[in-house]
């Protein structure tokens, strides 16, 4: 019996003492090989680490095929020289492409890359003013390459030759068909469950919207995978999208119709936040809050205030009038792109970005479109920025409905003489073109995006006279090498352009006479002069945070969705002037957001709309909405914020069951309505025809005097 | 019987007393046998004597035009004509360097017919792993370092600047060159006295000549005058940087191009 037991000893050591040697010998003849893989992977890793702040993959099956690939196809080449070319080159490009996702993630406040950010490409050189190069992966990645790129180099000499003889390339041939066959599976089954006519699949995915899953070049791969064969949308039932899309109206609110016949006047903002100009100690710890106790001790709150409304006089003119509403509890999370149609037509498809992918689409249902057609209001387009940014020359007159567009080039005030759009002054923008923008002859509906508080925030001569103004009320000083401060002070800077620019509007408007067509005053009931600020809808609100440079991370104090209060990151201002009536100034404390914007602006117009093609609800509804950030693949409200019910990545505290429950069925059916507005939009759906029958179809509703009476009770209410 | 020898007779013997030495690597060039400073100079022939010291008068020539190269800053007005005065900063950097390539290009010439040495050309013999990882060691030193005394940014990246319009960051980008090309002629003195002094005194250890030519008088002057002739930021972090590429010199047995292109490394990283 021991004789056996030590003659299968003996066996299994024998084995594993070959099996040794020939790993061994495996190793030495691969050798670059071997250490490509580690190299590769380490880069990757280190690549993960710096954006989803994990060192690991839970899907790297993609990345690990495309490794697979690389080496199997160094080994049909003769020998170590060859080799180390191909394998030193796919560590470069590796290293390269995470470098390209990395500063596009830290430079946009952390979005993954998409397929369809690649019509964004130009746009994004021109904005480009500086490049946050993480320093950890470019040591880290360096330190590899350049160890494997030496070391790998002259060890070619002294490690034995690899074999290169008929079997090992039959063996090759084999392993690299089924590494072919496997990564053509692995990438169908990443997308076989796209469903363009039900996207509600989303909402149960794996995905974490992440680099940890698929990693950095992974998801690259699959994106492009992704974009060449499983984006196309089907258009489906063409009847079933007829019948979705007028299946139901929006519903009246207490202020529905409040500013009727009134001109419009929608200003996006540039990364506007509240910190701009106002002082919260709780909310913005390392805002004015900082700067006070560092100046003079915290002696209190009201002195910093004070200053800050001789700072920002006409912010607080627009916060703290008695006619304007506050949305204070309003969230965006997208780029201004996406915030600016949202807040246009009120929805935007899912995998394209409309102002390149559907710039000449007819949308009916657009603001400027509604009102032309209803009451022939003219709608025009303003922009001190580069008039092919975005393409916004194309889309917003051709699909947006606008009769114009004008942009930097096309106003008669002094460029910013650096090249860099995003230097130029609002306040110039407006003050050169405040009669185009705000004709007083007939009615109009305006749209401006500024420009000013664009990052990066650096010192710029032409904001000197707000650097003088803010150090002689030491407020914001500059501190040698903080840079953090210093981006705030700058970008409060900037901010105190757009307050400028809003002064001149708002003296304008209230100064300005409202004139028939033959430029007679005209009169309101008691022999007064109507002004145009009498008869304005004006709304201002934040595109974004002020993720440059990480401001408003530094401001708020949040870096990661483990602060209790995460979603405050998202939070911007809204702030709507419904005329010169007397409103009490509220302050709406439901959640909102920048998809609530359209149809707020429509249920005080009193106009009533198709709500299917509406992802949110007027702002003062008693329903809430949900935002779903196109730009980052997150759902979010105020208290929650995930991309799939599997992974809430932010819950505030006290959130239970119910809420979550709650949360599911909205989004359920935001993503139906996203599914159609796809289909909608990728069949230019309402072109001729169809067009037409949307405009009947809204001018008969608006109509109704059935409906007319439920306003007039709602508005009683 | 003559005892005497001839120079010719005295190198031969110096020859054939270092080859019979066990081979050694030093920082020199060759193997030599000497162990006192005054034998091994009084062993050097005359000729070698001549080249060498006209391979360190080529040092101090280059020296010379390295240092009067920033007379050309008197042109300033001249210079402030092209693009109304933006870019005359980048004007500046291109007269630098084709005047560098031009007296490199000369240089080479002079000390391969006067010398009989090719100084740039690239030596076959292959570095040690050891060393190789010291080199990659005191680059990455010097890069960490670096990095974390501007809180773990990059250093070109503090140098660009944020916010800057795109005449600054040509400029600035432009500076990277400039100091490359400074590097190069440093270098290339640093090769020369290296070379020279080798020649000179070929002593059992020789002495690291090129890095402490590069620590003490390329870098000292630099450091002088980047400082009180130039508006360039951190001067004294890359007199610092002298000492990595004397280092990295010393690693690399005094290969010219290794050192350059890892103190290039350093330099802009």
């Amino acid at each position: 019996m021991n004789e056996e037991q030590n003659t299968i000893k003996e066996k299994a050591r024998r084995f594993f003492t070959k099996l040794g040697t020939a790993l061994l010998e495996f190793a030495k003849r691969n050798y670059l090989m071997c250490a490509y893989v580690l190299a590769a992977v380490f880069i990757e890793l280190t690549g993960i680490a710096v954006t989803a702040g994990k060192f690991y993959m839970t899907a790297p099956w993609i990345y690990l095929t495309l490794l697979a690939l690389v080496c199997l196809i160094s080994q049909f080449l003769p020998g170590h020289k060859s080799r180390y070319a191909v394998f030193l080159s796919a560590l470069i490009i590796n290293f390269i492409l995470d470098l390209v996702f990395i500063v596009v993630f830290d430079s946009t406040g952390g979005t993954v890359f998409d397929y369809a950010m690649l019509n964004l490409r130009q746009d994004a050189m021109m904005i480009v003013e500086s490049l946050p190069f993480s320093f950890t992966y470019i040591f880290v990645s360096g330190l590899i390459i350049a160890l494997y790129g030496t070391i790998g180099f002259m060890m070619i000499k002294r490690m034995p030759a690899p074999k290169t003889n008929n079997s090992v390339r039959i063996a090759t041939a084999s392993l690299l068909s089924v590494v072919v066959g496997g990564n053509v599976l692995l990438s169908y089954f990443s997308n076989y469950r796209y469903d363009s006519n039900d996207l509600r699949y989303m909402l149960y995915q794996t995905e974490t919207g992440t680099y940890s899953n698929k990693g950095i070049v992974g998801n690259f791969y699959n994106e492009l995978v992704r974009g060449i064969w499983f984006s196309d949308i089907d258009i489906g039932d063409r009847q079933e999208l007829h019948d979705f899309i007028y299946q139901s109206q929006t519903e009246p609110t207490a202020c529905y119709g409040k500013a009727s016949d009134y001109n419009v006047i929608t200003m996006l903002c540039e990364s506007f936040e509240w910190f701009t100009f106002l002082y919260d100690a709780e909310r913005y710890p390392n805002g004015y809050a900082r700067s006070s106790a560092v100046k003079a001790n915290n002696k209190n709150v009201y002195s910093v205030t004070k200053n800050l409304k001789v700072l920002f006089p006409n912010l607080y003119r627009l916060y703290e009038g008695d006619s304007t509403v506050v949305l204070d509890n309003s969230y965006s999370l997208n780029k201004t792109d996406i915030s600016e149609n949202e807040s246009i037509i009120g929805c935007y498809p899912l995998y394209e970005y409309i102002n390149y992918s559907y710039p000449k689409n007819t949308l009916p249902f657009s603001l400027p479109n509604i009102l032309k057609n209803l009451y022939g209001v003219e709608s025009n387009s303003f922009h001190d920025g580069y008039r092919t940014f975005y393409n916004r020359n194309v889309h917003h007159v051709n699909a947006l409905g606008f009769n114009s567009y004008t942009a930097a080039e096309d106003m008669s005030f002094k460029d910013d003489d650096t090249g860099l759009g995003e230097r130029n002054l609002d306040s110039q923008m407006i003050d050169s073109t405040k009669e185009k923008m705000f004709p007083n002859d007939r009615r109009f509906n305006t749209f401006i995006t500024t420009i000013t508080q664009h990052g990066q925030y650096a010192y710029r001569d032409n904001l000197k006279e707000y650097y003088n103004k803010m150090d002689a009320l030491g407020i914001l000083p500059y501190i040698e090498d903080d840079d953090d401060a210093n981006a705030l002070r700058f970008y409060c800077a900037a901010g105190m352009d757009l307050d400028k620019a809003i002064g001149i509007m708002l003296d304008y408007l209230e100064n300005t006479d409202c004139v028939d067509e033959h430029g007679v005053p005209l009169l309101d009931s008691n022999g007064k002069r109507i002004k145009l600020a009498d008869r304005t809808l004006l709304t201002i609100f934040g595109d974004h945070n002020c993720y440059y440079q990480g401001v408003s991370n530094y401001v708020k104090n949040i870096y990661s969705p483990s602060a209790s209060n995460y979603t405050e990151l998202y939070r911007v201002p809204v702030m709507m002037k419904v005329g010169n009536q007397k409103m009490g100034n509220p302050h709406i404390k439901k959640f909102t957001c920048v998809l609530d914007i359209y149809p707020t602006i429509l249920d005080l117009l009193g106009i009533t709309v198709f709500s299917n093609l509406t992802y949110g609800v007027s702002a003062f509804s008693e329903e809430q909405s949900i935002l779903y950030s196109r730009a980052y693949n997150k759902f979010l409200t105020d208290k929650i914020y995930f991309n799939s019910m599997s992974n809430l990545i932010y819950k505030a505290p006290g959130v239970d069951s119910d809420y979550v429950d709650y949360i599911e069925e909205k989004a359920t059916g935001l993503l139906e309505k996203i599914s159609h507005i796809n289909r909608i939009f990728a069949a230019d759906f309402f072109k001729a025809d169809k067009g037409r029958e949307y405009y009947n179809r809204l001018k008969s509703i608006n109509d109704d005097l059935t409906l007319s009476t439920l306003r007039k009770q709602a508005s009683a209410a | 019987m003559n005892t005497m020898t001839t120079p010719q007779q005295e190198e031969n013997s110096v020859i054939s007393e270092s080859a019979s030495l066990p081979p050694r690597t030093d920082t020199g060039i060759g193997h030599h046998a000497h162990a006192d400073f005054r034998a091994a100079f009084a062993s050097v022939t005359r000729t070698d004597k001549i080249r060498a010291f006209f391979m360190l008068g080529a040092a101090g020539v280059t020296m010379a035009v390295l240092l009067l190269s920033r007379l050309i800053w008197l042109f300033e007005p001249i210079l402030d004509k092209i693009y109304y005065g933006t870019l005359s900063e980048i004007v500046y950097y291109i007269i630098l360097g084709v005047l560098f390539t031009g007296y490199i290009v000369g240089l080479h010439f002079f000390i391969k017919i006067m010398c009989g040495e090719r100084i740039f050309i690239p030596k076959k013999s292959e570095m040690d792993i050891p060393r190789t990882l010291g080199v990659i060691a005191v680059a990455a030193i010097a890069v960490f370092f670096t990095s974390a005394g501007f809180k773990f940014k990059l250093k070109f990246q503090v140098e660009m600047g944020t916010g800057v319009t795109m005449a600054t960051a040509l400029t600035n980008i432009a500076v990277y060159f400039y100091y490359a090309f400074h590097l190069w002629l440093g270098l290339a003195a640093a090769e020369l006295v290296q070379r020279a002094m080798s020649k000179l005194f070929p002593a059992k250890f020789t002495v690291p000549w090129g890095a402490i030519f590069l620590v003490t008088l390329y870098g000292l002057l630099e450091f002088i005058f980047e400082t009180t002739t130039t508006s360039h930021l951190y001067p004294w972090l890359y007199y610092l940087f002298t000492y990595a590429y004397a280092a990295i010199y010393v690693l690399t047995d005094n290969s010219f191009h290794l050192t350059y292109w890892a103190s290039i490394i350093i330099l802009v990283i």
